[in-house]
C-alpha cells in the first residue's frame, strides 16, 4: 500500500509538471520580444546579357550591374539587358542579418540545346551581413560567367535557379 | 513535497524560458530563388532592314531600263513608264566590333526575278552600293554601319513581262577577315 501511496504522488506531480510547462508556454509566447520575421523575396533576376565568345574567357558581373569581360567582348551596340539580381529582405526595424550566397558552380544551360556555362564566385551588397533601415534593405547579387571559346550562341539559363538566405544575427 | 513541487515548478519555468529565448531569437531562415540569364551572340551580323522595291512601272514597246540607285532614287531608260508605288533601294544593317572593317561583295551575275503566277522573268543587273563594294569598304565606326543597295532591272516589252508581281531574290556578302 506504501508503493501505491508514492505512485500516486508521482503521478499527481507529472501532472503539475505538465500543466505547468503548458501554462509557462502560453505566457512565455504572450511577453517574449516578437520581431517581425525577416523575409526575402527577389525583384531583379541576374542577366549578364549579350557577350561575344571571342577567344572565351569571364564576364565578372558585379552587385551594382556593371560587367567586366576577359577575353569575351561585349558590342556597344547590342549590350541586351544586364542586370545584377536584386532582393528586398524585409524584417524588424534596424536588426542585422547574416547573408548566404551560394558557393557551388552553378550551370546554365542553353535554351532548346545542350550547351552549358559555369556561373560562380556569387558576391553581393550588402556583403556577408545586412542591416535593415527601417525593416527593409534592398540586396544585390552579381557573380562570374565563364565562356568558352566555341560557346554556341543562344540564350542561356537554369530553371531551377540559386538560392539567397537571409537570417537574423 | 510542497518544497519538491516548487523546486521543480521554477526548474520548469526557468528552462521553458530559456528555450522560448532561444527560439525567440532563432528565428528560421529564408530563402528566395533568383535566375541567371546570359546571351552569347555573333561578333558580326548583317540583316535586311529594307526590300528592293522599283514600285510600279509599265513596259513601253521596246521595253528598257529602271535605274534604282542606293540613294532610292529612280530613272529610267528606254520605253518603260513608272507609275507611283513605292519604291525603294535594299538597307542592310550591319553590326559588330567597334572600328571593324569589312568587304561588301554585290551579285556579280544577273539575279532573275519570276512572276509569281507565270514563268514570265526578269533581269536584275548593275548592283550598286553606299558605301561602294570592294575589300575593306565598310567599316562599323560605332559598331554598326547601314549599307544601302540598287540596282538596274531590265524590262522587256509588254508581251515579255506581262502585268503582275516579280519577285526573287540576292545574295550579298558582308566579310570581315
Amino acid at each position: 500500500m506504501k508503493q501505491i501511496t508514492k505512485f500516486f504522488a508521482l503521478a499527481i506531480l507529472m501532472l503539475a509538471f505538465a500543466a505547468s510547462t503548458y501554462a509557462q508556454t502560453a505566457s512565455a509566447i504572450a511577453t517574449a520580444t516578437i520581431v517581425t520575421p525577416i523575409a526575402i523575396s527577389k525583384t531583379v533576376d541576374m542577366n549578364f546579357g549579350n557577350i561575344v565568345a571571342g577567344v572565351g574567357g569571364t564576364v565578372v558581373l558585379s552587385p551594382a550591374g556593371i560587367r567586366t569581360p576577359t577575353g569575351v567582348t561585349f558590342l556597344p551596340t547590342q549590350p541586351g539587358t544586364v542586370t545584377a539580381a536584386s532582393f528586398n529582405v524585409t524584417g524588424e526595424g534596424t536588426l542585422t542579418y547574416a547573408i548566404t550566397l551560394p558557393v557551388a558552380n552553378y550551370t546554365i544551360t542553353r535554351i532548346s540545346g545542350a550547351e552549358t556555362m559555369i556561373v560562380n564566385t556569387f558576391t553581393s551588397t550588402p556583403s556577408g551581413a545586412g542591416a535593415l533601415a527601417s525593416g527593409s534593405q534592398t540586396l544585390t547579387v552579381g557573380a562570374t560567367l565563364t565562356v568558352s571559346a566555341a560557346q554556341v550562341p543562344g540564350v542561356y539559363t537554369n530553371a531551377v535557379g540559386f538560392n539567397v538566405t537571409v537570417n537574423y544575427n | 513535497m510542497k518544497r519538491l513541487s516548487v523546486l521543480i515548478f521554477s526548474l520548469v519555468f526557468i528552462l521553458s524560458a530559456t528555450v522560448l529565448k532561444v527560439i525567440a531569437q532563432v528565428t528560421p531562415p529564408v530563402s528566395a530563388t533568383g535566375h541567371i540569364f546570359a546571351e552569347i551572340i555573333s561578333m558580326y551580323s548583317a540583316s535586311e532592314t529594307s526590300q528592293m522595291n522599283f514600285g510600279r512601272f509599265s513596259p513601253g514597246p521596246q521595253g528598257g531600263q529602271i535605274i534604282l540607285s542606293p540613294e532610292s532614287t529612280i530613272s529610267v531608260l528606254g520605253s518603260v513608264f513608272t507609275g507611283g508605288g513605292t519604291h525603294n533601294a535594299a538597307s542592310f544593317y550591319v553590326s559588330g566590333e567597334v572600328d571593324a572593317a569589312y568587304s561588301i561583295s554585290l551579285p556579280t551575275s544577273p539575279v532573275v526575278l519570276t512572276h509569281i503566277s507565270d514563268a514570265k522573268t526578269i533581269l536584275i543587273e548593275g548592283w550598286a552600293s553606299i558605301p561602294s563594294p570592294g575589300i575593306g569598304a565598310g567599316m562599323l565606326q560605332e559598331g554598326f554601319q547601314v549599307v544601302y543597295v540598287g540596282a538596274t532591272l531590265k524590262v522587256g516589252t509588254l508581251n515579255d513581262n506581262p502585268v503582275g508581281i516579280y519577285t526573287g531574290s540576292y545574295t550579298i556578302t558582308f566579310d570581315f577577315n
